[in-house]
């Protein structure tokens, strides 16, 4: 690590005391929390896929395409292979856990007025695209159904970290 | 690289968008030696790192691994780092991929092993080509490149410097290498400097107007050589999208024009 002398140094203590006042102040009060793998954090409320289907059609269709095909966003439903040619790795065949799938819409999609969806909402766009890679056949969906879904793909990974 | 068809774009393009800065910040160290108390003595604990940005872009890392080297950094090429990179801080872990250097610093949290993120599962995982994905494949392993001449240079006939980037994330750049014949003999290019991870290198060719293909390759000091393009897609298959750290083919046109091919 580099060194630092004089004014640079006191210019990095400055960010820092900058950057320890987002964290103190911003941050704390927008905490995001993650929902984990085993379903752990879902918050206590339930969705329906129908209504997943109407906002997915009326939002997420735009850049994903009609039928979740892949537009100019990636494809969330298609073959189920992931070996040879012409693989894409959707929702259905890659994604290991299901309630990560809610991890990701909360906290990185948006409704059409650009706020974050509810988690009511969360839940039924989840269902929907869940039921439409064959992995859900109910109307409503929450905590205890969603952390139940066992993906395809879920032992499809090695660890390469030790 | 792992495309059918050689990608014609720019080098940056093809090479995952790749960059070299020089990043000043305080150390990783420095910062969870304030906060020992939150994870001493517990086991296999990840950090996870949260962005500002609109995704809330998360990504979960082991610390034992990237508490050595890693930074906070605040200052990009002697400025602060610019608002599309990441101001007002940025987390840099050296000779990592750059999906796990996160912008704009919003939340780090100690955890109980990964998280699991869409971008530890979904995005950044190396599909093979028996349908499995290495997953945590962090990384970036022996590569070289050149950057001039590349695509939208034009060569005039004569001294032509033939400069670029080597770099490894795990070892140290020994020595790179350069070929004008497709590879069939390679000549030692000029480092700016030796025994660190990354190096700028130099090459003068005189060029006499004929079609040919420049390479470069890097050797590093655990004698590895940077591998060709098949010996990489015999590893690692098609589908595999990230790390790709072959060879690099430019194909010098007779009018001086520069393609990215495969050979």
């Amino acid at each position: 690590m580099v060194l630092l002398h004089g004014k640079l140094k006191q210019m990095v203590k400055l960010n820092i005391f900058i950057f320890s006042f987002f964290l103190n102040s911003i941050v704390v009060s927008n905490e995001i929390i993650t929902i984990e793998i085993d379903g752990s954090n879902l918050p206590e409320t339930q969705g329906e896929v129908l209504r997943g289907e109407e906002i997915f059609k009326e939002n997420c269709s735009k850049c994903h395409g009609y039928s979740a095909e892949g537009l100019t966003a990636p494809e969330l439903v298609g073959s189920q292979k992931l070996s040879g040619d012409n693989v894409s790795k959707t929702v259905g065949n890659f994604w290991p856990y299901a309630p990560k799938i809610f991890d990701f819409i909360k906290r990185a999609k948006r409704d059409k007025n650009d706020d974050y969806y509810s988690d009511e909402d969360v839940y039924s766009i989840t269902g929907y695209i869940l039921k439409i890679n064959n992995l859900f056949e109910g109307k409503i969906i929450d905590k205890k159904k969603l952390s139940e879904i066992i993906m395809p793909n879920r032992d499809g990974f090695i660890n390469f970290s030790n | 690289m792992y495309n059918p068809r050689p990608i014609k774009s720019s080098v940056d393009h093809i090479h995952g968008l790749f960059s070299i800065s020089e990043w000043t910040g305080i150390s990783l160290k420095n910062l969870l030696n304030e906060y020992e108390n939150l994870y001493r003595n517990k086991k296999n604990i990840w950090i996870e790192f949260t962005s500002f940005d609109k995704g809330s872009y998360n990504i979960s890392l082991p610390i034992k691994v990237i508490k050595e080297k890693s930074m906070i950094a605040f200052y990009q090429n002697g400025e602060p780092i610019r608002p599309e990179q990441g101001y007002p801080s940025r987390l840099v872990i050296s000779g990592w991929e750059g999906s796990t250097h996160v912008k704009w610093l919003k939340q780090i949290k100690f955890r109980n092993g990964p998280a699991y993120t869409r971008n530890e599962t979904s995005r950044y995982t190396d599909l093979l080509s028996n349908g499995k994905a290495r997953q945590f494949s962090f990384i970036m392993d022996l590569k070289s490149v050149i950057t001039k001449p590349s695509l939208g240079d034009r060569l005039k006939k004569g001294e032509v410097l033939i400069s670029g980037y080597a770099w490894s994330g795990s070892t140290k750049i020994k020595k790179v290498e350069i070929s004008v014949n497709g590879g069939k003999s390679w000549k030692k290019a000029d480092l700016y400097q030796e025994e660190i991870s990354v190096v700028r290198f130099n090459y003068i060719y005189n060029w006499k107007g004929n079609e040919t293909i420049i390479q470069s390759r890097c050797i590093d000091n655990r004698s590895r050589i940077q591998p060709t393009r098949e010996q990489v897609i015999k590893k690692m298959g098609k589908n595999a999208t990230y790390h790709f750290n072959g060879i690099t083919s430019w194909k010098i046109k007779a009018n001086g024009e520069i393609e990215h091919i495969y050979i």
